[in-house]
């Protein structure tokens, strides 16, 4: 057993990475049918023919039946192209480059061919140690091949037998039996044993037992199926050589300038000429496996590692971890690779899923998301199921779909792999229905250590989540997807290396004989800022009109440039800076210097940095992004701090009339909805670029002080509000709102802060009572009170309630002098007695109902003298003894109605002999409400109802 | 007595009364026995300004002649709808009230507030409070922010259309106090003027504004105009004097004469601010200090700031300070105004006019506008523009 895969180090660029998945290449490209060519004719068609290969009984079936004896010759091609790239820029004519393919074809051949047609089986599904450990081998051993003896290799190809003895030897002993071999060199190789296959096809069973030992599923014997293989090569080789010479001949009856055809003439499978009309390039040219993708290497890596992760809970294969060596933690990527690692751990539940449930892929449109997932999904071994913005995304649909999706299998289909969701565009798709997926992600098992049993209930029920789900977006900060966010390993993708986007549009552009340059797809991949998909299309599209595409063609074309929305940091950053003269990539300065500006040209791609570009390239993007408002808030929160040079602030001065301007228009807009004028807003911001870009952008912050203001606001207005609710009718008719917080509070705050003697209420003076007595009429007058609150350290304080200190009070101020802690404490309990007090003398005048007559004469009194009134105070003026009202006495009657004799007439009688105030009260108090009650052990207490006016 | 015992005793009826406090003014609102019963205990005003608030038309201490024109007017029972209009503290909402008394009698004075809703035509609830007495209902349509329309008809409505019963003991018509008229958007002040034609027979509108001059000009051409002017200087010294002579204190005239002049001819401002200064020190003394609002003194530093530097950077450090006095609700017309009275005093002569001039567009683009913080920093920014170019001019010349 030798080199261990190794998923956990996805940035560490060593070269094992190669070596470690090199025998899923092998694989993916066995699935491949086109030769040497890193594309394919067709997504679909692709699919479809790795579906089969992968799966054995239909491999079998084609290998007994030799119905297609094509596709085995593509495979072992496939293996061989590997290792050995075909330079794509070799002139070599169509019989040179296709007998060497044979060649190399014939020396891989064997040796694939029979140990993976015994291994291939479990290799669908990632590799095994094993067969890994043979390709290496192999790989090793071509290798060499290739560079000691060529001769010897063009003896095999003359003779057209494979040179078999090189291609078992092993390096290392293999796992099973052996044979040990020295040379004279005193090389040691291995020579495995090859078991009769019938012997394993015995053990048929599923992918794998648990303890990840490949097993065979093959019913025909070995040497059967190497006679088949042998005849269907002969075929092959029948059927190609009638092809290339069909080929030649076409060849020689179309021009014979065109050179290009030849190399896709050799690899094409005749699609080379009726394609064009067939369908989209984008689609013919998908990458259909892991080497062909162009996007990022590590971004591609993680993902695949992540989705290895799931190894353990799908295919119940245990992760192999390779020993860290410390010298391997060094380097540049040390740090990204440890916060991939943080995040691409097995969780360690029942499950051994990995930590993150769900990939998120997000980034613009065109760099090759959906393809990524799709051929990675496919790569280790799952069957894709998508889907996209085009599906219906109900909650309920999505539901239904995604439990399909993970829960189920296809049992009658040929297909028994295990599916990986791909959930595309998923920024579009409505909030209820991620919550779906949310609740999908987070069920969590209760019973975690249940086993299979378990495992299998709970499936019923729409159990744990069991298969992996990548998600794609092209903007991760949707709002629907802010929970989804943290609970996913979110991939951002970099735009791609142009020079290999460059690199593959012109393998493209020669394969389908459009004449063009690398110089003019590099100006074509940044103009559609290197969107995979339109670099395609425009070049399909060249193609089309019959024309060839040249560096003129693509500054003109109005084709592959998108209307996409700018963030609006993005939008500030371009309006506060001038662009560099580097942008004037697109300009042709010939163009320029002849005044031969073309009239349908757009002048902001054409020449960004004159005046007349830079107008409308800022009218252009902010017309675009739409946000007026935030836009403008930006701005205003910003220009302060540009860079510019503006004496007497006349710049300045200009700026703030262009937002005098917009915020009237804007106004305007919304009021009778003229929408009309909204076009003429974004000269705003055009003015500002004019006036405040500067070489470099200032640092710039996202605006809020707009909003906090408008908070504050709203809070001071709440404060006032409060106030001024419960104020009494005719203090509130006196005072507008706003005159009220400008000449009111102000004064007010000072007036309810007298200095009180820090004493005793009971030991004030008449006059301090008197003052007092006005401070607690005043503040309740104007609902104002204090109340206890508990500061953080721990201290309690009186503060004003509403606290209009707040809304008062100034940041860089003096705070003002308070009243101490027991003024207040007293203040606040006057005010409760005060309260009290008028509340129980309402109650009471209501009960006397006195007439409403004499009330009003009382209050036009008091208006009229004012002075007067204000001298005996409410609480000061004596109460009065209360008329007894003795109720008449009822004759009391029982039950039927008879009057009762009273028995005990004593207490009337002690109640009328008494004369005395005091007396009388109690003997009222006493009548009936005195009661006594027992309570167990506390105490035999007397109980007796007092108004709350004894007591103030 | 134990004390435990006689918390005990007292928590049972407390409660009671605690109840009834919070139920009795919602049960009154609607009942206007318990409404001025409620009054009675409440008001009592202990601020001066609320003291010593005239409160018939004879006891007016300054523009007698427009109070006995006012007097004339409603003698013969009867008057127009009127537009009562003039500063902030001049007493306006006083002499309406001693007109309303005059024509009404005392019961103009029990007033109880009540709460009405309403439903736009979008579905919208508003909820609006008005003040009312048994013959005026007194309301601020502006509330209701840009939903004033509705409130303006419905109210309207709501009073005109009940009749008096008793027309011979009574006037036969209500009175309908709408106040900062000038806040009204235009929509509502149009739905007004048809509605204060059609109703003329059970109601009079009595509109009560600062300025005019957002007033639409056929409500004006509908009102009787009564313009309430701010009292002068000696106008409001004689007030303090005689309210401090009512309180038996002893007022220097020096300070009278000071607090009259830092209220800006604002009469309710001056009360409070004598009062403050008692508050703050009796005996009076001549030199003693007289309080400012906050957001004066704040205002004042701002306009110094603006007046010290003129850079880019000072003008961000002024936004901020902008921005404060916004979030403390002070109108921006006002923060214009008051920046403009303190800048004006540093500038040259020469500069005057021109800032003020500056001042006038700036405040009329505000107006038109809705964000007050960009008219506000566009005003700053001119004058420093202005004033930095002046400065520097006069230093080229200083130097030849």
């Amino acid at each position: 057993m030798a080199a261990v895969p190794d998923y956990d180090y996805p940035y560490e660029y060593d070269d094992n990475f190669e070596a470690d998945f090199a025998d899923e290449l092998a694989v993916l490209d066995e699935m491949e049918d086109i030769p040497g060519m890193s594309i394919k004719p067709s997504s679909q068609e692709k699919s479809k023919r790795s579906l089969k290969f992968s799966t054995p009984k239909e491999k079998n079936e084609v290998r007994q039946n030799g119905a297609t004896p094509g596709d085995r010759q593509h495979q072992k091609r496939d293996l061989s192209a590997v290792f050995e790239l075909p330079e794509s820029d070799e002139e070599d004519n169509v019989v040179s480059s296709a007998s060497k393919k044979r060649r190399v074809m014939t020396t891989a051949s064997d040796q694939a061919d029979i140990q993976d047609a015994d291994d291939d089986f479990e290799i669908t599904p990632p590799s095994s140690p094993d067969i890994m450990a043979k390709v290496q081998q192999y790989r090793e051993t071509t290798g060499k091949t290739a560079d000691q003896s060529t001769a010897q290799t063009r003896d095999s190809v003359a003779s057209g037998r494979p040179a078999l003895s090189q291609s078992c030897f092993l390096r290392r002993p293999p796992s099973g039996k052996f044979v040990t071999v020295t040379n004279q060199d005193g090389d040691r190789v291995y020579l495995k044993e090859h078991e009769d296959t019938l012997h394993d096809s015995q053990k048929l069973s599923g992918h794998a037992l648990p303890g990840g030992r490949p097993l065979q599923l093959l019913s025909v014997s070995f040497r059967q199926l190497k006679d088949q293989v042998e005849e269907e090569r002969r075929k092959k080789i029948l059927a190609e050589s009638e092809r290339i010479t069909r080929e030649i001949n076409r060849q020689l009856d179309r021009d014979l300038g065109t050179e290009d055809e030849e190399d896709g003439g050799a690899s094409d499978k005749e699609n080379a000429g009726k394609s064009a009309q067939t369908g989209l390039w984008v689609d013919k040219f998908t990458p259909s496996n892991y080497t062909e993708l162009l996007s990022d290497e590590g971004t591609n890596r993680t993902l695949l590692t992540w989705l290895k992760l799931w190894d353990t809970a799908v295919f119940g294969r245990e992760r192999k971890v390779k020993k860290k060596s410390a010298d391997q933690k060094k380097g540049p990527f040390n740090w990204l690779a440890k916060r991939m690692e943080e995040e691409l751990v097995q969780d360690e539940d029942g499950w051994k899923r990995p930590q993150k449930k769900v990939a998120l892929l997000c980034g613009p449109p065109g760099l090759g998301k959906t393809t990524l997932a799709h051929v990675i999904a496919q790569h280790a071994g799952y069957n894709v199921v998508e889907m996209n913005a085009s599906d219906d995304r109900s909650p309920e649909v999505f539901k239904e779909r995604i439990e399909a999706a993970t829960q189920m299998k296809a049992v009658m289909g040929a297909d028994p792999r295990p599916n990986c969701l791909i959930i595309d565009e998923i920024d579009g798709a409505p909030q209820a229905a991620i919550n779906v997926l949310l609740d999908v992600i987070k069920r969590k098992d209760q019973s975690g250590e249940a086993g299979p049993q378990g495992r299998r209930r709970r499936r019923r029920e729409g159990g744990v989540l069991l298969r992996p789900i990548i998600c794609i977006c092209n903007d991760l900060y949707v709002l629907s997807l802010r929970r989804l966010r943290p609970l996913s390993l979110v991939l951002h993708f970099p735009p791609t290396d142009s020079t290999r986007l460059a690199g593959r549009l012109f393998e493209i552009a020669r394969r389908q004989s459009v004449r063009t340059d690398l110089t003019t797809l590099l100006a074509l991949c940044e103009k559609t800022e290197k969107d995979i998909r339109s670099c395609v299309n425009t070049l399909q599209f060249v193609h089309s009109r019959g024309t060839d595409l040249s560096l003129s063609d693509v500054h003109s074309m109005a084709v592959g440039q998108k209307d996409q929305q700018k963030g609006l940091f993005t939008v500030w950053q371009q309006i506060f800076q001038v662009p560099r003269q580097k942008r004037k990539r697109w300009n042709n300065p010939h163009d320029v210097a002849t005044g031969q500006l073309q009239a349908g040209e757009d002048v902001s791609v054409t020449q960004p940095h004159t005046p007349a570009g830079r107008f409308q390239h800022i009218l252009h993007l902010t017309s675009g992004n739409g946000e007026y408002e935030k836009t403008c808030q930006g701005l205003f929160e910003n220009y302060l701090e540009a860079k510019f040079k503006d004496a007497y602030l006349d710049a300045v001065t200009m700026g703030c009339d262009w937002l005098g301007f917009y915020d009237h228009v804007n106004k305007v807009i919304s009021h009778i909805q003229t929408f009309v004028l909204m076009r003429y807003i974004p000269y705003t911001f055009v003015a500002f670029h004019l006036l405040f870009a500067g070489s470099t952008a200032p640092k710039l912050s996202y605006p809020s002080s707009q909003y906090e203001c408008f908070q504050k606001m709203t809070e001071t207005q709440g404060l006032r509000a409060a106030q001024q609710g419960e104020m009494s009718a005719v203090i509130r008719s006196r005072v507008s709102q706003s005159a009220f917080l400008l000449e009111l509070l102000p004064s007010l705050l000072d007036i309810i802060q007298p200095s009180l003697r820090p004493v005793n209420s009971q030991l004030f003076s008449a006059k301090e009572k008197q003052q007092m007595a006005d401070l607690i009429h005043t503040m309740i007058a104007y609902n104002l009170t204090y109340q206890q609150e508990r500061t953080q350290e721990g201290q309690y304080q009186y503060l004003l309630e509403p606290n209009m200190e707040e809304a008062i009070r100034f940041s860089d101020q003096p705070p003002k002098k308070q009243l101490t802690y027991a003024a207040k404490q007293l203040i606040a309990k006057e005010i409760e007695v005060e309260k009290m007090r008028r509340s129980e003398a309402l109650l009471m005048s209501r009960n006397r109902n006195l007439p409403p007559t004499e009330e009003k004469a009382q209050k036009t009194g008091q208006k009229s003298d004012p002075a007067a009134e204000g001298a005996v105070p409410n609480h000061l003026a004596k109460l009065q003894p209360k008329k007894i009202t003795v109720a008449e006495e009822k004759p009391a009657v029982d039950f039927f109605g008879r009057v009762i004799k009273k028995k005990t007439p004593e207490r009337n009688k002690d109640a009328s002999s008494s004369n005395s105030g005091t007396s009388q009260q109690v003997s009222r108090a006493g009548t009936g409400t005195i009661y006594y009650k027992f309570n167990e052990g506390f105490s035999n207490a007397i109980r007796k109802n007092i108004p709350i006016q004894d007591l103030l | 007595m134990h004390p435990e015992f006689v918390r005990r005793c007292d928590s049972v009826p407390a409660k009671i009364v605690a109840k009834k406090n919070i139920t009795v003014p919602v049960l009154l609102k609607s009942r206007d026995s318990g409404c001025c019963e409620r009054e009675h205990f409440v008001v009592r005003m202990s601020l001066w300004v609320d003291k010593y608030r005239p409160t018939s038309l004879n006891k007016l201490s300054y523009h007698t002649e427009q109070a006995a024109q006012l007097k004339r007017l409603v003698q013969n029972g009867d008057f127009p709808h009127l537009l009562v209009f003039g500063p902030s503290g001049a007493g306006k909402k006083t002499r309406i009230m001693c007109l309303l008394r005059e024509l009404y009698g005392a019961g103009v004075e029990k007033l109880r507030i009540e709460h009405h809703n309403f439903t736009t035509p979008s579905k919208k609830k508003i909820e609006i409070t008005t003040i009312a007495s048994n013959y005026h209902i007194e309301v601020c349509p502006s509330d209701a922010g840009v939903q004033d329309r509705v409130v303006v008809q419905e109210l309207i409505k709501m009073v005109a259309q009940a009749q008096q019963l008793d027309s011979s003991t009574q006037r036969e018509f209500k009175v309908v106090l709408l106040t900062e008229v000038d806040r009204l958007t235009k929509d509502a002040q149009h739905a007004l003027r048809r509605t204060m034609e059609k109703y003329v027979t059970t109601c009079r509108l009595i509109l009560c504004c600062e300025s005019t001059s957002k007033v639409i000009p056929a409500i004006r051409s509908r009102c009787l105009g009564v313009r309430v002017p701010a009292p002068s200087n000696e106008q409001i010294c004689s007030i303090l004097q005689t309210v401090c002579k009512k309180e038996g204190l002893a007022l220097p005239p020096e300070l009278a004469s000071r607090v009259a002049d830092k209220s800006g001819r604002n009469l309710r401002r001056a009360i409070l601010m004598l009062e403050a200064c008692k508050v703050q020190q009796y005996p009076f003394r001549p030199d003693q200090q007289v309080v400012e609002a906050d957001w004066e003194v704040f205002l004042r530093e701002t306009a110094n700031a603006i007046v010290s530097q003129q850079s880019p950077r000072r003008l961000l450090e002024v936004r901020g300070r902008l921005y404060e006095l916004l979030t403390h609700c002070i109108p921006p017309d006002v923060i214009i105004r008051g920046l403009l009275t303190e800048l004006i005093d540093s500038c040259d002569g020469q500069l005057k006019a021109e800032v003020t001039q500056w001042a006038a567009y700036y405040e009329h683009r505000l107006q038109l506008g809705s964000k007050s913080i960009y008219h506000l920093e566009a005003f700053v920014a001119k004058f420093m523009s202005i004033y930095k170019k002046f400065l520097d001019e006069g230093m080229a010349a200083m130097m030849l």
